[in-house]
Order: structure tokens, then C-alpha cells, then sequence
């Protein structure tokens, strides 16, 4: 697939793909005055911007892979010492096109999930929130710029908090995990915050590659081995970041956050925030303190955290009695896996690491789809919702299954590969606990996923005489696109493991690309 | 040679238009993937090799390996026997399960690498649940998830190991096996770059992994419970379908990786034995059946360790043929099953006048799976005693500054005699105990005129099964010819028909006949559970769970409330912010005050490691 752009855009598609959703999401705010709440001309709206944003990062990501060289994008032309720079290479081209096909599929997902569960006066803010967080998403991916990074994760963070709120139209405790999150959220940023100022009082510039320079030439002159002010730098981050990746124990605020949302902003959210949040992990550990100083102790600690994470995140879902939740501690786990990836800081770690941002992303947000298609048709997503659902809803079930042998890491699902080249990389660095505990975590899975698959199929519904319909046209093809893209890239991951392959020498390489 | 098509996918391609085909019309295609597939499989080039980059690696997904042949066959055939018998009932998820399964058998049989192998082993672990779940009945739905969860469990396990063993090795490749000269020399293990194959040593935490994952398939006692507890909840058809494939694939993959590691000789011999004393104290007629399915992969397993060629053609050639007498065995019991709605030996008895055709291909199965001479039995089952008779042939684990070295506590004879006690005991247990409770035992009603012979397609399935058992108990060379290991010289393979084995084998069969009729009174079976490995998880787990561990948390729940609650709230209260109640709505428990708790605690760590790091 060639994506032939106009020289004149394709100069200026880094910005490109973060100004389309912000103005637009500015814009999708003026269809409530066509009629009221918005309606369908706000969604029809939002495909469309998250279309032509899903063009860009293809195009984007193609053009990266042709040059040898990242893009780099000056806004304003202002050189990147005193200006914004963003800065596209192997790594975050990828990153954004994960985000943009998610951005692109939920948003068509959502129109009847959307109808369904917000009220029909706000659907024009719904959406304008929504393409802002999406804004926010791609943005932190795009720059160059660490204050920049800060800013754009306050404008996704704070309209993410706005989505999830908007589900306290259905449940009301959705206005309380909302609040939470929020002072989570905002205790993180904080952290990030200082973690960005100390290193900006250390090296004057917020530029990441500048940073990464001056760090350098620091620890040549000596300066850098008893400064204090890096590793404390370094900690705020860690535990700022942890805590917006929600790795275990910081992840606390997910569970709710994503069991009340609106469906449609559980998939969106589930699938990319926290991704999102690994990727600004990867950028100061690797593209500003890689080489710099040693990370490896801190680096333990996090792969400690990780995989105490992945089986009592596990075990907390298989107890779980609303299917939201039960995947919501899925993805706690799951991003375990991510971290645990990267913090072995080898070459295969890493890479198990990308891969497994875009195959969780696919499976988990195809998961979140099917749930919200159930919530649509019977009201509810709680375990006695789900009951012999299969026989009335066979398509999203089915895809539901699907997904699920994915989180398990049933060959064949793009799961297993994730979990091939983690037990692998667990295995070159003599981590045999490690390795073990990744295929305790694939146990685990099975035991929660089955549970609720032997429920869909053979449960026996509460009010047998009660007909639901399948789902509509509208979810099942966007959920179904991103179950068979992780069955594809079970089979054939070429295209995940090359790109994946070519981030993580990128990262471990040291530049920023 | 022209490219060919992985034969595997043959089915599973099948099994899908089965799925999705609507109206009667799938069960066409459930009869015609089979035949299919047999065809790919026969003209699937002798070294053709499917090669297929993936990820970091060259994966063959087809070639033949020695044993490949002849086991992809009978999984062909048996692919079709069942759906023929399966024909006249409406059960489309398990005919599409059943087709997949079969499909990923034949797969993992032609699998050249590691990987592939594995992955077409977890399809058929899919699969198969498809079709015990198919069963459609509560106690289907709860022993099917005892299934899938002991296979994934066994996949696991099984893939730590394949992945150790690759990390180790860096080759992912099933070994090639060659024979020096005679069949009954060791069979030497060539892995790639010509080095020895040193799992079957179990050298490796990785070799040991991978035998036992295999061995949970292989329904080994002790990790094999799942077989006797879902096979019997299947549908009459279903049964006959899940005899065949699971336990033979893992014989074949212990034949192609695991020849001559001789713990497997002791495996197979309890195996052999297990089975037996399990089947004699059961009622249900399927789960004796079942059991004995145990008993006779322990007769494979066995000839696995002993790792000769004659025992490696013995397994195979056994595999070959118990699949048929099984899967006939499965299907008499089914349509008594199917007509009757019985499944108990103490309900049944006295159908010999209503069923006669049900009854001759049951008692053609008992006395093939007893290896009566005339059978198929006969003919393969006594290659596995022979090359176990030659002891001092068998393949040694490992050599030693000259020195034999045998990986076995036992002296190698007992394992004959074990095999040859065990074939006493299949008479009595299955060739026996099976017909004469289910057809004979109480006299018919009089007056019978019932008509109980299943349909045609049942019937006719039955008819070919059972034709199959004598064609090669009579005429086994089409047998022997695809046999992994042939002679150079042309001569026949293995003469079964000798006076000593005739006159050993009807010597034993007619004192084993003997003590089944003495013994009859005891024999009879009554009403009883009996206890088997599976009540760790069904019984003692539960149970440990209610009565040791859920009262122990219960009592520890202070100290966890205190910490994840009081202590937060306390603190908050020092700083001037409290006002959570005790005791809140649940969600409230793992509230903000925790995770800044927590916040503080894990930057903490960090600096701390880094000061101690760093100074």
C-alpha cells in the first residue's frame, strides 16, 4: 500500500497528524449548533478527521522507513534549542500509527455505543473531548520536546478524565473513578513534571536529543557520576510514568476508570493511553538517560514490579464479577508484559516489548468493542449479562473468543508471538523465574478468559424468553477489523516484528533516531 | 518436485466450510476434507519439504519424518470414519471441532520444526474441546473445561520447554532418525549440523519440560485424569473422534523426539497397567474404554523408550491399528449409546438379539484390541513385546566412557513381562468385560423382536472399522510397507504368524478367558465411583481452598484491612484530612490515599537503589 501525498502535505504531516484532531476536535464542538447535541454530523465528523489522521501516519510511516534520517519538524521554524521540535523516527511513526488506526476504528465504533450511553445533548462535546484526548495521544508521541510532552499529557489526561465522567450517564460511579483518576492522574503528571524540571535545571535545554547530548558530554567531563540531581530526576519520572502506565502498584485508578467509562472511550482508552505511556517510558529511559547513566537497578525494579504485577492483576481479574473489570485487570497485566519486555533492556525484550503495544492494543481493543456491543443490546456488562449471550450475539462473541485466545497466547493469535520473544529475551538474560512467571501469567489468562467464555456460551441467560439482536453493522466490522488483524499478525508478523525489531536497535542504539 | 500444499490444512480448511456452510450441506464436506486430505497426503513428495519464514525462523510446516506416513493416514481415514459415523446427526460444532482437530493432528505429524509442531498442537487442543463440549450436556460442559485447561496447562509447559530448547540449541528442527543396519539396533537421533540429539537423555530442564507437556497429552497417569473424565461425556460420535487423535499424537511426537529415552519404558509400563485396573473397576462402558485407551498407549510408550527400529515400527504399527479397533470399540458402545440412552454395564445386557450387528463389530474390536491372531492387534502388538523381549538391544540414554548407561531403576526384562502381563489383562478387561456385560451377560427378553441396529451411516462406519481390524490382521505388508524403518534387503518387514507367537499369545488369552468366567461374580459391577488423579483438582483444591486457605485469609483480613485501609486513613488523619469512613462502599477500599501511599513507597525504592548504586 502506496500513500501518494502532495509534496506540500507530506512536508508537513508530523504536525499534521496532531493539528487535524485538535482543531478538529475544536471544530466538532460547532455541530451542536447545526443540531442539537451534534448528533450523527459530530461522529460523521470525527471518521472523518480520524481518517485522514490514520492517511497521514501511514504516509508518515512509510516516509520514515525511506529515510535514513528521522523527520524533524521545527513548529514555527524556530531552531529545536528554543523552539518545538517534533521528531518522527522508526519508534514513534509506529507508535502514532497504532494510535491513529485505534483512533480510526473506535471512532466508527462509536456511534451507536455513543447514542446508547451518553445523553443525546452532549454528543457534540463528546466527540470534541474525544479527538482533543486523541490530540493529546498523538501528540506526545510526535515531539521532541519534553515540557511539550508534559503539556499534551495534561490535554489527554484531563479530557480522558471528561470521558470517563461522561459515563455517569449510565452509572453514576463513573463520576468517582473519573475523580480519581484525575488525582491520580495529576499527581503523576506532577511527578513527570519535576522528573522534566530537575533534568531542564541539569542541562538547560528541553530538547530530548539536546538533553541526551548534554547528558553525555557531562558524564565525560565526570561531572555526571555523583550528581544526585540525575537519579532524582530519573526516580520522579519512573514513578510518574509508572503510575500513567499503570504499572502495578500504581495502577489502582485503571479498574474503575475503565469499567465505567462509556464503552467506545474504553476501547479508545484502553488501547492507546497507556501504550502511549510506555512510550514516553522508552524515550527517557533509552533516547535521554540510554547510555548516559545506568539504569540497570532501576530497571530491576521495574521488571520486579512487573511481574508481581502480572500474576496479581491476573488473579484479581479471575475474581472479577463485570466483564469491564475483568479486562481492565487484563490490561494491568498485559502492560506488565510490556514493561517487563523493556526492562530486561536487551535487544529482544525490546522488541517483545513494541510488538506487544500494537498486538494488546488490537486484541484489548477489540475486546472492549465486543463488551460495549453487549452493554448496547442488553444494558449491562456485569457476569449475569453475559450469560449464554454466545447463542444471541454470535459474531461479537465470537470475536470476543478470539480475543481471548489472544490474551492467552494461543499460537496462531499475535498474543503468542508477544509471549515468544518475552520468554525468549527472559531466557538470554538467564531470567528463568522471569520467563517462568511470563508463562504463569499465559495460565492465569487462561483461567479468567475461560471463565467468562464457558459463561457466554453455556451459561443459561437469567430470563430465558429475553431476545437480544447481534450487534450492528457499525461495531462488528471495526471490532472484527482488529481481531483479525491479530489473528493476521499471528500467522504472518513480518510487518510488527521488522518494525518492532527496527525501533528497539533504534532505542538501545542510544539516539534519539 | 511440484509444491504441495501442507496436508493439515487441508482439514482445517475443511472444518471451516463445515462451520460456515449452512444447511445440511456441511456434512459433505466433513466426508470429503478426509478423502482429501488422504490424497494430498499420498501424493505429498517424499522430500518435499514446505518451508515458510516466520519471525526469526525458517519453519518447515511439512515434510515427512519417518513415522509421518502412517500415522497422518489413519488420522485421514479415522477423520473420515468418524464424520461417516457422525452422519446422521445434526452436530455441526462438533463435526467442524473434529474436523479441526483431526486437521492439526495430521499437522502436527508433518511438522518439521518445533514451533510448528507446537502450534498445531494447541489448534488440536482447541479443537478437541469443540467436541467434548459438543456433548451438549452439563457434565460435558464442566469436564470440558477440566480438558482445556489441562491441555493449555500442557501446552504451557510444553512450550517453556520448546522455547529452552531453541534458546539452548539456537535449531528448532525435529531430528532426523536413522537406523545403522538391522531393525534391531537403537535408533540413532541426528539434529541439525549432524550433532547427536541429546534430548531423549533429558539432558535439559528444556527435554524434561517438554516430556512432560507431551505426556499430559499422552494421558500418562497422574497428569491424564482429563481422559477417562471427558472422553465418556462426549456425544456417542464425539468419542470416537477424541479416541483417536490426542494420545497418538503424542505417541507420534514422543517417536520423533524422544526415541530411546528409556524413563519412557517404565511410563509406559505403568501406563499399561493403570489402564487395566481402572478399566476392571469401572461400570460406565465408554469410561472402560476409555481407561483401556491409557493401557494401550502405555503398550506405545513403552516400545518409545525401548527405541529400537523394530519398537519404533512396533509403536507406529500399533498406533495404526489401535486407532482402528478403538475407534470401533467407541462406536458399538456409541450406537448402544445412541439407541439405548444407557451408558452403564449394570443397565445394559441382553442386546445380542436387538443389535447383532453392533454386537460382531464390538466383539471383532474386543478381540483385535486383545490381539487375538486373525487381528489387527495381533499383528502389531507383537512386534512391541518382541523388540521389549531383546533387551540387551535396547537404545542406552547415553554412552559413557564406553559404558552403557541406562536412565532406569528397574531391570529392563521386567518391562516384557509387564507388557506381557498387561496383554492377559486387556483380554480380560476389554475383550472380554466389554461385549459380555454390554451384549450378553443377562439373557434377552423374550420375545425380542426389538430393532436396535443404528442407522445405516453408523452401521456402515462400523462395518468398514471392523473389515479394516481383519484386512490387516490377515494381510498387514500394506501396513508394514509404510513403516519408518523398512528392510534394505526387500525381505518382509516382521513375521507375527510364527508358532511361538500364535501358541503364545492363544496360550495367554485362553487363561486370561478363564479367569474372567471364574471370577465373574466378582467382576460384576456395581454402582461406584472410583478415585483417580483428577480428585486433586476436582476434590482437594476445592476443598483446600474452603477449609484451609479461605479461613486462614479470612483471619489474616485484619492485618490486610489495616494495612491497605487504616494505615492510609491514619495518616491522612495526622496530615488533617480525614474524613473516610470505615468500612465504605468496596470500591472505595482501594482508594487515592493507597496509591499515594504506595506513590511515596515505590519513589522511595528508587532513590534509595540509586544511592546505593550510584555512591
Amino acid at each position: 500500500m502506496d500513500i501518494e501525498l502532495p509534496e506540500s502535505i507530506r512536508a508537513h504531516l508530523p504536525v499534521l497528524v496532531v493539528l487535524l484532531p485538535l482543531f478538529g476536535g475544536l471544530l466538532a464542538m460547532f455541530t451542536g449548533l447545526v443540531q442539537r447535541g451534534g448528533g450523527v454530523i459530530a461522529w460523521a465528523w470525527s471518521v472523518l478527521i480520524t481518517g485522514l489522521m490514520l492517511v497521514c501516519s501511514a504516509a508518515m510511516l512509510q516516509l520514515v522507513h525511506a529515510s535514513p534520517e528521522p523527520l524533524v519538524y521545527r513548529l514555527g521554524s524556530w531552531p529545536e534549542a528554543y523552539g518545538i521540535g517534533y521528531s518522527v523516527d522508526a519508534l514513534n511513526a509506529y507508535v502514532i500509527l497504532v494510535v491513529s488506526i485505534i483512533a480510526f476504528l473506535t471512532t466508527v465504533y462509536a456511534k451507536d455505543s455513543v447514542m446508547a450511553e451518553v445523553a443525546n445533548d452532549r454528543h457534540h462535546l463528546f466527540y470534541s473531548v474525544w479527538l482533543l484526548a486523541i490530540a493529546g495521544l498523538i501528540g506526545i508521541t510526535v515531539t521532541g520536546d519534553t515540557f511539550n510532552i508534559y503539556v499534551l499529557l495534561e490535554i489527554s489526561s484531563l479530557t480522558v478524565y471528561t470521558l470517563v465522567a461522561l459515563g455517569g450517564d449510565r452509572d453514576r460511579r463513573a463520576l468517582v473513578a473519573a475523580l480519581k483518576y484525575l488525582i491520580l492522574g495529576s499527581i503523576g503528571a506532577t511527578f513527570i513534571l519535576l522528573g522534566i524540571g530537575y533534568l531542564l535545571m541539569l542541562t538547560g535545554t528541553l530538547n530530548m536529543g539536546d538533553m541526551h547530548d548534554q547528558l553525555v558530554r557531562m558524564r565525560e567531563a565526570g561531572t555526571l557520576a555523583n550528581n544526585r540531581t540525575v537519579f532524582v530526576s530519573f526516580a520522579f519520572l519512573m514513578v510518574g510514568l509508572s503510575l500513567k502506565m499503570a504499572l502495578f502498584p500504581l495502577h489502582l485508578w485503571l479498574p474503575n476508570a475503565y469499567t465505567y467509562a462509556p464503552s467506545a472511550v474504553s476501547a479508545l482508552v484502553a488501547a492507546t493511553a497507556t501504550k502511549v505511556g510506555v512510550y514516553m517510558t522508552f524515550r527517557f529511559v533509552f533516547t535521554i538517560y540510554g547510555g548516559v547513566y545506568d539504569t540497570s537497578a532501576d530497571l530491576q525494579l521495574l521488571a520486579l514490579c512487573a511481574c508481581l504485577g502480572i500474576v496479581v492483576s491476573s488473579v484479581a481479574a479471575v475474581r472479577q464479577m463485570n466483564v469491564k473489570k475483568v479486562l481492565a485487570y487484563s490490561s494491568v497485566g498485559q502492560i506488565a508484559y510490556i514493561v517487563l519486555g523493556f526492562s530486561l533492556a536487551n535487544h529482544t525484550g525490546v522488541t517483545a516489548s513494541v510488538i506487544h503495544i500494537f498486538n494488546h492494543a488490537i486484541i484489548k481493543g477489540g475486546m472492549f468493542m465486543a463488551v460495549g456491543a453487549v452493554a448496547l443490546r442488553t444494558g449491562g456488562t456485569k457476569i449475569e449479562d453475559f450469560k449464554g449471550i454466545g447463542r444471541q450475539m454470535p459474531v461479537t462473541m465470537a470475536a470476543f473468543t478470539v480475543g481471548g485466545c489472544g490474551l492467552i497466547g494461543v499460537p496462531l493469535t499475535s498474543g503468542f508471538i508477544s509471549k515468544w520473544y518475552l520468554v525468549q529475551a527472559a531466557m538470554e538474560e538467564g531470567y528463568w523465574g522471569v520467563a517462568a512467571v511470563v508463562l504463569l501469567g499465559g495460565v492465569l489468562a487462561i483461567v479468567y478468559v475461560w471463565r467468562l467464555i464457558e459463561i457466554i456460551w453455556f451459561g443459561t441467560p437469567d430470563d430465558p424468553n429475553k431476545r437480544v439482536k447481534e450487534a450492528p453493522l457499525s461495531m462488528l466490522v471495526p471490532m472484527w477489523i482488529l481481531i483479525g488483524a491479530s489473528v493476521y499478525f499471528g500467522i504472518d508478523a513480518t510487518w510488527t516484528a521488522d518494525s518492532a525489531r527496527a525501533a528497539a536497535s533504534l532505542l538501545l542504539n542510544g539516539g534519539h533516531g | 518436485m511440484a509444491a504441495s500444499f501442507p496436508p493439515g490444512l487441508v482439514l482445517i480448511i475443511g472444518a471451516l466450510l463445515t462451520a460456515v456452510t449452512p444447511g445440511k450441506a456441511h456434512k459433505a464436506w466433513s466426508l470429503l476434507a478426509p478423502l482429501v486430505a488422504l490424497a494430498v497426503i499420498w501424493t505429498f513428495p517424499d522430500n518435499g519439504r514446505i518451508v515458510q519464514h516466520w519471525l526469526d525462523y525458517d519453519l518447515v510446516l511439512a515434510q515427512f519424518n519417518l513415522p509421518t506416513k502412517a500415522f497422518a493416514t489413519i488420522f485421514a481415514l479415522m477423520a473420515f470414519g468418524g464424520a461417516l459415523f457422525a452422519l446422521n446427526q445434526d452436530r455441526r460444532v462438533e463435526l467442524s471441532g473434529a474436523m479441526l482437530y483431526a486437521g492439526a493432528a495430521i499437522g502436527v505429524t508433518f511438522a518439521g520444526d518445533l514451533i510448528t509442531l507446537f502450534m498445531f498442537w494447541e489448534v488440536m487442543a482447541l479443537g478437541s474441546t469443540l467436541v467434548v463440549w459438543a456433548g451438549n450436556t452439563e457434565a460435558a460442559r464442566k469436564s470440558g473445561r477440566r480438558y482445556v485447561n489441562a491441555h493449555l496447562v500442557g501446552g504451557a509447559i510444553l512450550m517453556a520447554g520448546i522455547a529452552l530448547h531453541v534458546h539452548h540449541t539456537g535449531s528448532i528442527l525435529v531430528p532426523k532418525m536413522v537406523l545403522g543396519g538391522d531393525l534391531l539396533e537403537p535408533v540413532r537421533m541426528i539434529a541439525e549440523g549432524g550433532r547427536t540429539w541429546l534430548v531423549p537423555s533429558l539432558d535439559t530442564p528444556g527435554s524434561i519440560l517438554m516430556l512432560v507437556g507431551i505426556l499430559i497429552n499422552a494421558g500418562t497417569p497422574a497428569l491424564g485424569s482429563w481422559l477417562p473424565d471427558a472422553y465418556p461425556e462426549a456425544s456417542p460420535s464425539g468419542t470416537v473422534f477424541l479416541s483417536a487423535f490426542t494420545t497418538k499424537t503424542s505417541v507420534y511426537v514422543l517417536l520423533v523426539l524422544f526415541a530411546g529415552c528409556n524413563i519412557l519404558v517404565w511410563v509406559g509400563c505403568l501406563m499399561a497397567i493403570y489402564g487395566i485396573v481402572y478399566a476392571i473397576l469401572e461400570n460406565d462402558m465408554r469410561r472402560i474404554l476409555a481407561y483401556s485407551i491409557i493401557n494401550q498407549v502405555g503398550f506405545m510408550v513403552c516400545a518409545v523408550g525401548i527405541g529400537t527400529g523394530l519398537s519404533v515400527n512396533g509403536a507406529t504399527a500399533h498406533a495404526f491399528a489401535h486407532i482402528i479397533y478403538k475407534a470401533l470399540l467407541l462406536m458399538s458402545a456409541g450406537s448402544v449409546l445412541f439407541m439405548t440412552g444407557k451408558r452403564k454395564c449394570t443397565d445394559l445386557g441382553g442386546l445380542y438379539k436387538a443389535m447383532p450387528i453392533t454386537m460382531w463389530c464390538g466383539i471383532i474390536g474386543a478381540l483385535a484390541i486383545s490381539a487375538v491372531p486373525l487381528t489387527s492387534g495381533f499383528t502389531t502388538k507383537s512386534m512391541i513385546t518382541d523388540a521389549a523381549a531383546m533387551v540387551e538391544l535396547w537404545a542406552p540414554v547415553a554412552e559413557l566412557d564406553g559404558q552403557v548407561v541406562w536412565a532406569s531403576l528397574l531391570h529392563p526384562s521386567v518391562a516384557w513381562f509387564v507388557l506381557v502381563a498387561a496383554s492377559a489383562g486387556v483380554f480380560l478387561h476389554a475383550g472380554i468385560k466389554f461385549p459380555w456385560f454390554v451384549f450378553l451377560q443377562k439373557p434377552a427378553p423374550k420375545n425380542d423382536d426389538r430393532k436396535l441396529d443404528p442407522p445405516a451411516n453408523m452401521k456402515g462406519a462400523m462395518i468398514f472399522f471392523a473389515l479394516l481390524c481383519i484386512a490387516l490382521g490377515l494381510f498387514p505388508k500394506p501396513l508394514y510397507d509404510i513403516l519408518p524403518f523398512q528392510r534394505a534387503d526387500g525381505t518382509p518387514l516382521y513375521e507375527a504368524y510364527n508358532y511361538a507367537h500364535v501358541i503364545n499369545q492363544l496360550q495367554l488369552l485362553l487363561f486370561a478367558g478363564l479367569a474372567f468366567f471364574v471370577l465373574l461374580d466378582r467382576l460384576k459391577r456395581t454402582l461406584t465411583i472410583t478415585l483417580d488423579a483428577d480428585w486433586v483438582y476436582r476434590r482437594m483444591f476445592p476443598g483446600l481452598w474452603q477449609w484451609v486457605f479461605r479461613p486462614l485469609l479470612l483471619a489474616l483480613e485484619p492485618i490486610h484491612e489495616g494495612l491497605i485501609e487504616d494505615l492510609p486513613r491514619m495518616a491522612a488523619r495526622e496530615f488533617g484530612a480525614g474524613s473516610a469512613k470505615r468500612g465504605g462502599v468496596r470500591y472505595q477500599r482501594w482508594g487515592v490515599g493507597t496509591t499515594v501511599l504506595l506513590l511515596t513507597v515505590v519513589l522511595l525504592a528508587f532513590l534509595l537503589l540509586n544511592l546505593f548504586v550510584d555512591s
